[in-house]
């Protein structure tokens, strides 16, 4: 359609070529790696089947600075990457912002915990858990204290989310809590889980570093990965592996040398800092903090020096009585010329490359396209190591890429169910009552003498439990498995895709009631409109156009565009209004219905 | 082998002139009889109904105390805390009297049987692979990718296979009415049904209770997509799949199960499966995933729970299909990415190797197939990595694959025909090569094996010795064959040397299908032959004794 050309004003014409590959990328040639297929990876090269699933080959294959035009459609595309939809409202506040680079560094400004502060303390209760038997029938009522701290947990983060200002803040953590896994179910204790999501806000941007250490010693993970049960007693061992192999594998490093066969690690290697990780304890709330975890977002973790092996570990070619910090920072120094780890990896990485690396393929995957560009992402691992394993800086740079602005990224991601649910309750302005944060549980005592502890916050808990159960099992803070949801296409199945059109319409429909029978989640089809213009001379067509420019990645072709004016113009339309509240409410139906609501 | 099994596959070859061979060979004589089924199977262009139910293990099952060694000294030793005896064990098996099961799996102990082939529930011992991975993800990856250690494919094992019987599929437009190739339960499409044309079957969390058949007015997707416009393209076809396989689902014929099935929710994605084949869908693949299974901490209590479940759904699973008269059609396989270190970490186990799997169903031959694992100091420090399993090559993951396909999806058919596909499978296709292996061995578990004439004229004589299973033997092995008249019937065992060892069968018999079994373990290690004398001819065959 003629009036709606936008997308494609963000042309890959406007971009440099790619400039000083050698010289930038030194003595690896990404173009020589052999991409290997894996999970994300869901398909082959093969075009006779639908999707994409292959590495993106755009102009820029590198981080040079975005020259083009920036626009509208520029903004908006920036914004949906690093937000759980836009708001019109919030659109309009970074066009006021002016250029890229502003509104870039206002979405990074988080950064600075002091600048943008973390949220208020959820409650007191996180800090005074019991660590109950949870498998005892006689404290039943304590599990059911514990599953509704669970759920307010949940409930709280969701309204951080969809509360959210100009900020990437909660796009980060909702990644980071999906690559550093821990799971609510196994850790049972919501405490934990609330100072392990603490910690993901803090680290949100921070120093990938010491993000790693912080998480190793946080309770949730030593619960989680059974750090807290690897342990040796005078000459009795109980290495536990867990922790130890999933550090390596998903948290650090990654099973091979990025694009090659070349393993990070061996299973010796996994039992020898297994051996140097022993002796952590996660908190019991009743200890008082001690060094070095004063100061810090303190969970009650600590080590029994009783319990730590203190003979020689050899971990990736180094010998030493090595503890966490130690692994950490090995494991940080890795490829490591020096000892020649791993073994058959050409010389000239520098140290610290491979955990880098690993880092920014994580971030491209979250932020650019499911499938990493070697290319790119090897150009953010070198600043990202420049930068001593800041993840700020590389965000910066990425989000201010050509690559990033090109046409074939905009509208090529999925969306994930926490953004789908996200971007319907930001985009059209569903509300619902403000979380309260009084502490839980509400105790009542019933007619049978048993506790009942009473949702607080009964609405945030249909969005939350509609996040897992109505569409699509990405329950906040309880990942599948420790490497956490494989995201891209793996979103979306018959199940989940079906699951989705139940939750939007009955979202736009209303139909979500809490338990006093009250509506839940509130739907105005008005004040939808109003986001865009309170005046009702506007024109079906341009209400439309600017209402799926909202929403939409995509410039729709006439069928589609056509069937959304139709809608939007209504069955009643009338002379001196362009459009009405039930043709608003059609519209949305189906716009939440196309498939181009489901990318991003 | 129970009489009837053999009259039906001895049917398969009466029907292979048929103008349908492909669609009647291996079928059971009763789905001749269903023609939306024989509509059905056309169209995804299978030899037989057989229908395979896949349970995956997720996290790594510790198959020590599954199927439990319980009077090898080294298994206490190994596991002080872990290690099972008494009242935590089933009773010995009855033909196999140094394994139990673990009590908790008290159903798949019923369904074992007395064993001896005459079961419903094969064992298959130290199953693994050479160069195993210990990680979750990337062993994962290894069995459903079916692929060497060191190589990587996109692809699924279930995925090619599909596609290599389905090569027009997907299809430009689903067709109302249709059913999934294949179906899993969960929230997204395991790479195990992912062939070069994408998934080949459909994830779904439980079965829908409504479908919503809406029509779209979608414009065209542009000539050389850009990545978004493939990604639509992708989001528009998984929608026409969540609308088109869901009515066909909703609007299955049997909604009811003929038993009551356990709280669990693997039991009750079994008894939707149940219903789905019930109801005659042609779907040929089932995936369930049931854990996790990592149980680097309090096992006992863990693995306990999940084999509790596991056990007794299938258990109501098998009960409910034979009620339904469908068991005969349906086999069971289960799968794990690796099993657990044979040393205990204190209340748990950390990853390791080689792992006992089950196959169950009424056309398996249960039994123990494979040696008890060895547990002595001296194999623990030979196996890689060290302190773990030394896996079975015979049991390579791939040939319980190859197993499963030669001997059920694909039995019936063409044996070059069959051997090609297994090839393109496991082996290479046009586009990828998946192992540097290119033999695969079928383990002869499975009573409805493809048969095949021998001697000179089969026809005219009707005489026929079929391979004996397992081949190799190292227990118990069966041999069947067939008689076209009355008469005097000889089968010994003879040495390469042509010397007579035993006299296995010396009598007047019938005419029609007859069985004796062997057991191969009292012979060396080596190559022997056993032949069939009849007054109608005389035909030989080779076995192999391993040990």
């Amino acid at each position: 359609m003629e009036r709606r050309t936008f997308i494609t004003s963000t042309g890959a014409g406007l971009l440099g070529s790619a400039l000083g590959a050698g010289s930038i990328l030194g003595a690896f040639d990404p173009s020589k790696l052999v991409a290997k297929p894996s999970a994300f990876n869901r398909l082959s090269a093969n075009r006779s089947r639908p999707g994409g699933g292959q590495a993106l080959s755009t102009e820029s294959n590198d981080l040079t600075p975005y020259a083009g035009p920036w626009g509208d459609a520029e903004l908006r595309h920036l914004l949906r990457r690093t937000m759980f939809g836009v708001p019109e409202s919030q659109f309009l506040a970074a066009q006021a912002l002016g250029s890229m680079n502003a509104v870039v560094d206002q979405l990074l400004a988080c950064q600075d915990t002091t600048k943008v502060p973390l949220p208020a303390k959820l409650a007191s209760w996180v800090d005074n858990m019991p660590k109950g038997d949870l498998q005892d029938p006689a404290k039943t009522n304590q599990t059911r204290l514990m599953a509704m701290e669970r759920q307010q947990i949940e409930n709280w983060w969701f309204d951080q989310i969809a509360q959210e200002n100009l900020s990437i803040r909660q796009r980060m953590t909702l990644l980071w809590t999906n690559h550093f896994v821990t799971g609510s179910a196994t850790v049972n204790i919501p405490g934990y889980m609330y100072y392990y999501l603490l910690l993901c806000m803090q680290y949100a941007l921070g120093n990938f570093k010491d993000f790693a250490s912080a998480i190793a010693t946080s309770s949730a993970m030593l619960v989680y990965l059974n750090g807290d049960q690897n342990y040796v007693t005078g000459k009795n061992s109980f290495v536990n592996e867990n922790f130890a192999r999933e550090l390596m594998e998903l948290f650090t490093l990654g099973i091979n040398f990025p694009g090659t066969d070349i393993p990070n690690y061996t299973q010796a290697d996994i039992e020898q800092s297994a051996r140097a990780l022993t002796g952590w304890q996660h908190g019991n709330y009743k200890q008082t903090p001690v060094a070095p975890f004063t100061g810090i977002l303190w969970d009650g973790t600590n080590g029994n020096p009783n319990w730590h092996d203190t003979t020689n570990k050899t971990f990736l070619g180094q010998t030493g009585n090595w503890g966490l910090s130690d692994v950490i920072d090995i494991i940080f120094q890795q490829p490591d010329d020096a000892t020649a780890t791993p073994p058959g990896i050409p010389a000239g990485f520098p140290a610290g490359y491979t955990s880098a690396y690993w880092a920014s393929q994580k971030l491209y995957q979250e932020f650019v396209y499911y499938v990493p560009n070697p290319s790119v992402v090897d150009a953010m691992a070198r600043l990202m190591l420049a930068n001593n394993f800041e993840i700020a800086p590389v965000m910066q740079a990425l989000l201010t890429s050509a690559h990033f602005y090109d046409v074939n990224v905009v509208g090529a991601q999925i969306k994930s169910p926490v953004h789908y649910i996200g971007s319907l309750i930001r985009e059209f302005g569903i509300t619902y009552p403000a979380f309260d944060p009084t502490d839980p549980p509400v105790k009542e005592v019933d007619k049978n003498g048993f506790n009942v502890y009473t949702d607080t916050n009964p609405t945030l808990s249909i969005v939350t439990a509609a996040i897992l159960n109505v569409s699509q099992g990405q329950e906040l803070l309880n990942p599948p498995n420790v490497k956490g949801w494989p995201g891209g296409e793996n979103w979306l199945s018959a199940g989940t895709f079906q699951g989705r059109e139940t939750y939007s319409n009955s979202i736009l429909n209303n139909l979500f009631v809490n338990t006093k029978n009250n509506l839940a989640l509130s739907f105005s089809a008005d004040s939808y409109a109003a986001q865009i213009a309170n005046d009702t001379t506007l024109s079906a067509e341009a209400l439309s156009q600017s209402l799926e420019d909202l929403s939409l990645s995509f410039t729709l072709g006439p069928l589609e565009s056509g069937d959304l004016d139709t809608d939007l113009q209504g069955t009643y339309k009338n002379p001196n209004y362009q459009y009405n509240t039930l043709g608003v409410k059609e519209f949305a139906l189906y716009l939440t219905s196309l498939p181009e609501f489901q990318l991003f | 082998m129970k009489r009837r099994d053999f009259l039906k596959t001895g049917l398969k070859i009466g029907v292979a002139t048929n103008a349908l061979p492909v669609l009647l060979g291996g079928s059971p004589v009763r789905a001749l009889g269903r023609s939306p089924l024989r509509s059905a199977l056309e169209a995804t262009g299978s030899a037989n109904n057989n229908v395979l139910v896949i349970i995956q293990l997720q996290g790594g099952n510790d198959g020590l105390n599954c199927v439990v060694p319980f009077t090898d000294p080294n298994y206490a030793s190994l596991r002080p805390t872990l290690g099972l005896s008494g009242s935590n064990l089933t009773a010995a098996l009855p033909d196999h009297g140094t394994l139990a099961f673990h009590s908790a799996m008290s159903g798949f102990y019923s369904l074992y049987g007395n064993g001896g082939g005459n079961g419903k529930l094969a064992v298959l011992q130290n199953v693994g692979y050479p160069n195993p991975i210990l990680s979750h993800f990337r062993g994962t990856d290894i069995w459903n990718t079916a692929t060497d250690s060191g190589i990587y494919a996109s692809t699924g094992w279930v995925g090619r296979l599909l596609k290599v019987q389905n090569p027009n599929f997907p299809p430009s437009t689903i067709p109302a009415g249709s059913q999934p190739l294949a179906l899993e339960f969960g929230n997204s499409l395991s790479n195990l049904f992912l062939s070069s044309s994408g998934g080949m079957g459909i994830a779904i969390s439980k079965v829908p209770t409504s479908g919503s058949g809406s029509t779209h007015n979608y414009d065209p997707i542009p000539n050389n997509p850009t990545t978004p416009y493939q990604e639509l393209e992708f989001v528009r076809t998984i929608q026409a799949e969540s609308e088109i396989y869901a009515q066909s689902i909703v609007s299955r014929s049997v909604t009811t199960n003929k038993v009551t099935y356990p709280t669990s929710t693997l039991a009750t994605q079994l008894s939707s499966i149940a219903q789905l084949i019930a109801s005659g869908f042609s779907t040929k693949i089932y995936l369930v995933t049931q854990g996790s299974y990592d149980t680097h901490s309090n096992e006992l209590t863990g693995q306990g729970n999940l084999l509790t479940d596991l056990s007794a759904a299938v258990l109501a699973f098998q009960q409910d299909i034979e009620a339904f008269g469908i068991a005969d059609q349906v086999a069971v396989l289960t799968y794990s990415e690796f099993g657990r270190r044979p040393k205990e970490n204190g209340s748990g186990t950390d990853h390791g190797t080689a792992a006992p799997h089950f196959v169950i169903g009424t056309q398996v031959k249960g039994a123990v197939y494979g040696s008890d694992p060895k547990l002595d100091a001296t194999s623990l420090a030979g196996g890689n990595p060290t302190g773990n399993l030394t896996y079975d090559p015979l049991h390579d993951f791939r040939n319980v694959y190859a197993t499963v396909m030669n001997e059920w999806l694909l039995a019936g058919g063409d044996q070059t025909q069959i051997n090609a596909d297994i090839q393109a499978v496991l082996t290479q296709d046009a586009s990828t090569t998946y192992s540097t292996n290119a033999t695969w061995q079928s383990l002869g578990i499975f009573r409805s094996q493809p048969l095949q004439y021998v001697g000179s004229s089969p026809d005219a004589t009707g005489l026929m010795l079929l391979p004996c299973y397992p081949n190799p033997a190292y227990g118990i092995t069966q041999i069947d064959y067939a008689l076209p008249a009355s008469g005097p019937v000889e089968i010994g065992i003879f040495n390469t040397s042509g010397v007579e060892i035993e006299r296995i069968v010396d009598s007047r018999q019938s005419p029609g299908p007859q069985s004796v079994t062997f057991d191969a373990s009292k012979l060396p290690t080596g190559t022997y032959f056993y032949r069939l004398t009849t007054a109608s001819g005389t035909v030989t065959r080779p076995m192999v004794v391993e040990h």
